[in-house]
């Protein structure tokens, strides 16, 4: 009998045999990675870059490319450049002609609109008052459940003057229609009517680009319209590549397989090649609320809490120093109805202790309801913020909650008595006023959590009132109110964030469209 | 084996209809699906309608029955993120994510086995101590940080291979190799240990002692028997690179494929995609134990099945 020992030494394969192992092993390799070359043969590489090739990235892959139906900021990147509306935004935000040349109100609610001539959709349709109505219609029509039915939702019907005019008629007074159709993607009639469902998949808009390819759930391919009325764009042709992670994409524009995206981590900042960080209409906020039930009803203590807040260390600390501290109100140049002449509020922790000691209020314990994973980083800001709430006196229950359940308590028909302070991170689409302040400076909408007299009969009056300075007047005189008053502590003014290759020149916009003809390389 | 095949498929069904019940549980019942779906500050009353619309205002166990009974047909309605039936959308990506889960497992066994085999017969050699290391680190080395370690190595410094994408046989190569460094590590592991238990058996020494060739012991009799664990093993990694790996993998390489899908149903919180891409997965689990097993009678006909 062959002891273990023994058999174990001879027990060995011999040199050939494991090489012959190994070939085999090497061969199926060699095969399976022939027959994925030949799956995969039928698709050109793209890591390397033409000249006039801009390649974009973003998150996910867009839902929808109808430009009516779909209102998120991923297939927008997309459909802006295919479709334009009515009316576009310059730099700064303000409305501008575009598709229609001119305008007047002709009366309450009535805007009569003059179409601008010899412009076409890429099928060759051409663009009319009837392209006009029928887009209008479209989108305000229920059937299609448009997301966009928040920014649009005022209007009632479009109809046919002439040949190249149209009137826009709304529900109500509405003095920010302007405004409104910004959104309002202009459509083919007949070529839409025709494709049917497949409107979500093919485009035909009278933009600067068209779509060319659609690889599922790997990239939108898009090329010039070189017929299109504004002139030829300088790029020829952009690849909007889906990738989900904040990490790949970052290591991506290192390498230049891409040129841009939009919201880098702040972390990855110092190792862009280059970034762009415009300031958006968007602001973070602790909402206060002074509602039946409220332990902060007195002004004086919830202006305490902005004295008590150091919003200048958390713009540095938490958000890069990309951002501004808001001015005393949840408004800032761009947006109509901004008040230049209020001030932030500074970090004063000894005026805020004097506050609280006046209202009574000193050791007064607030309810205070945070997202923890809505926002970047949004845990440990909170945190801070009811830190420094404590630090002035006040006795803090802090509640970091999962997004769903945050939600809920923000939402009076769902929590009927607010808590005291829920942050959040308001954005205004708008860039009017009216929809910051019937969101958080009146009990309007279910989301917010105040009441003050004097504001509510100012916002009434600035629904209705059509004479431009007058309104603004009005919205004026609201934040200079809500400033004494204050409905929030009034944090930071956020920025839009834009990763960039060095050789990519990119202007972002005040509204944050990602206008590739606008763009080049 | 028509026996077999009846109460596999008896089995299977049940399986999947656990995992869509379970889909259905956690998404449709416990947290509100619609509160999801719209944004914070959608008003009360367009809340309500959708409610109304989608049908979430009924009591649970109708939701449950009807959802069931549409989800047996393969209809788990429309999309909420595509706004077209969910099924399709989730099927899509599913030849990726073979072509990706097969070429890493292609990898993993044609280079496990034989280093295994080696290894196990070589037990304590230099050789097998590098190969024990080697498939440990494989073992260990947590995907979320193996995956951009990858790209970061390959891609960002040395400027050889993409690091992200899908369309040539370049953007396979780091994907691959990812996927494949688990699996790789545990049939190395299981191989040598199957292969050192298997040579000291009785048979082996009967068969040298009646004066059998070394390696007619080895490859007919010895491999045969050892390799019915590592095929065991085998497959039960290809259900986790088809179903659990991808999703860092995919997700990282910007891979078009299930794990990647499921992903992002996740994050755009697309219940019916979430549901439809669950239950495609689950019916591949169970499609690759169903082949583990028929392999397993071929290679081993002392199995028969009860």
């Amino acid at each position: 009998m062959v002891s273990k020992r023994e058999f174990k030494r001879k027990a060995v394969l011999s040199r050939r045999e494991f090489l012959k192992l190994s070939a085999a092993g090497g061969g199926s390799l060699a095969v399976t990675s022939g027959l994925g070359g030949i799956l995969l043969a039928r698709t050109a590489p793209v890591f390397a870059q033409g000249d006039s090739n801009l390649v974009a990235a973003v998150g996910a892959e867009p839902p929808s490319l109808d430009p009516q139906a779909i209102e998120q900021r991923i297939p927008q990147m997309i459909t802006w450049n295919i479709y334009e509306p009515l009316i576009d935004r310059d730099e700064q935000g303000l409305p501008i002609p575009w598709l229609a040349e001119s305008w007047e109100q002709i009366d309450d609610t009535t805007m009569r609109l003059k179409l601008r001539e010899g412009i076409s959709f890429h099928n060759g349709e051409a663009f009319n008052a009837d392209a006009a109505v029928y887009s209008v219609n479209r989108i305000v029509d229920p059937e299609l459940a448009s997301q966009w039915i928040g920014v649009v939702g005022t209007i009632k019907q479009a109809s046919k003057v002439d040949d190249m005019t149209i009137d826009i008629e709304t529900h109500d007074v509405d003095p920010i229609l302007l405004g409104r159709l910004t959104a309002l993607a202009m459509m083919a009639p007949g070529w839409t009517q025709e494709v049917g469902d497949e409107v979500s998949s093919t485009t035909n808009g009278t933009g600067a680009y068209k779509l060319s390819n659609w690889h599922r759930n790997v990239q939108v391919e898009l090329e010039s319209n070189e017929d299109y009325w504004g002139g030829a764009p300088s790029i020829k042709s952009a690849t909007i590549r889906i990738i989900g992670e904040d990490s790949t994409r970052f290591q991506s524009v290192k390498t230049g397989e891409i040129d841009i995206y939009l919201g880098p981590l702040p972390d990855h900042l110092p190792e862009l090649p280059k970034f762009e960080a415009p300031l958006a209409q968007e602001f973070s906020m602790v909402r206060l609320s002074n509602l039946e039930g409220s332990r902060i009803g007195d002004p004086r203590v919830r202006q305490a809490m902005n004295y008590a807040v150091d919003k200048e260390l958390i713009l540095q600390q938490l958000h890069a120093g990309l951002g501004t501290v808001s001015p005393g109100q949840l408004s800032a140049p761009g947006m109509f109805g901004y008040n230049p002449n209020l001030a932030p509020y500074p970090y004063d922790l000894d005026r805020a202790k004097s506050l609280l000691a006046e209202a009574g209020a000193e050791g007064l314990e607030v309810d205070y309801v945070g997202p923890k994973g809505r926002y970047a980083g949004d845990a440990i800001l909170n945190q801070a913020i009811a830190e420094m709430l404590e630090q002035a006196g006040l006795k803090v229950n802090l509640n970091l909650l999962d997004p769903q359940s945050w939600v809920r308590f923000g939402d009076r028909n769902q929590t009927p008595v607010p808590p005291s302070c829920w942050y959040l991170v308001h954005s205004n689409s708008l860039f009017d006023a009216d929809r910051t302040v019937s969101s958080y400076y009146t009990d309007e909408s279910p989301f917010s959590a105040y009441h003050n007299d004097e504001i509510r009969t100012l916002f009434e009056a600035g629904r209705v009132e059509l004479d431009v300075a007058e309104r603004e007047k009005i919205y004026h005189r609201v934040f200079e109110l809500g400033r004494e008053d204050p409905p929030a502590i009034f944090m930071l003014q956020l920025v839009d964030l834009w990763a960039l290759t060095e050789r990519t020149q990119f202007k972002p916009r005040a509204d944050g469209r990602f206008i590739i003809r606008t763009m080049s390389l | 084996m028509l026996r077999l095949l009846l109460k596999r498929a008896v089995h299977s069904f049940f399986l999947i209809t656990a995992v869509v019940s379970v889909v259905f549980l956690t998404t449709f019942v416990i947290g509100d699906p619609v509160r999801a779906l719209l944004p914070a500050e959608t008003p009360e009353e367009i809340v309500e309608k959708y409610r109304e619309e989608r049908g979430f205002n009924r009591p649970v166990l109708v939701q449950y029955i009807d959802y069931m009974s549409h989800a047996f047909v393969g209809d788990f309605g429309d999309s909420w993120w595509q706004r077209t039936p969910a099924l399709p959308i989730a099927l899509r990506p599913l030849p990726a994510t073979f072509q990706l889960g097969i070429l890493a497992m292609t990898l993993a066994t044609s280079l496990g086995i034989p280093i295994g085999v080696y290894a196990g017969m070589k037990p304590g050699s230099w050789a097998d101590r590098l190969a024990t290391v080697t498939s440990l680190l494989g073992v260990s080395m947590p995907l979320i940080w193996l995956c951009p370690m990858l790209a970061f190595i390959f891609a960002v410094t040395l400027g050889l291979l993409p690091t992200a994408g899908y369309g040539s046989w370049q953007h396979m190569v780091l994907p691959t190799i990812a996927l494949a460094a688990l699996p790789l590590g545990r049939i190395v592991q299981i191989t040598r240990a199957s292969i050192i238990d298997e040579l000291v058996k009785q048979y082996v020494t009967t068969a040298r002692a009646k004066g059998l060739p070394y390696r007619r012991v080895l490859v007919q009799h010895v491999l045969r028997n050892a390799l019915l664990p590592v095929i065991t093993v085998s497959g039960w990694e290809f259900v986790l690179v088809v179903s659990g790996y991808t999703i860092i993998v995919e997700a990282v390489f910007g891979w078009p494929g299930v794990g990647w899908m499921l992903f992002s149903a996740i994050r755009i919180r697309d219940v019916p995609l979430l549901a439809a891409t669950a239950f495609v997965i689950a019916v591949v689990v169970v499609a690759i134990n169903f082949a583990i097993d028929i392999l397993y009678i071929i290679v081993n006909p002392l199995i028969r099945y009860e």
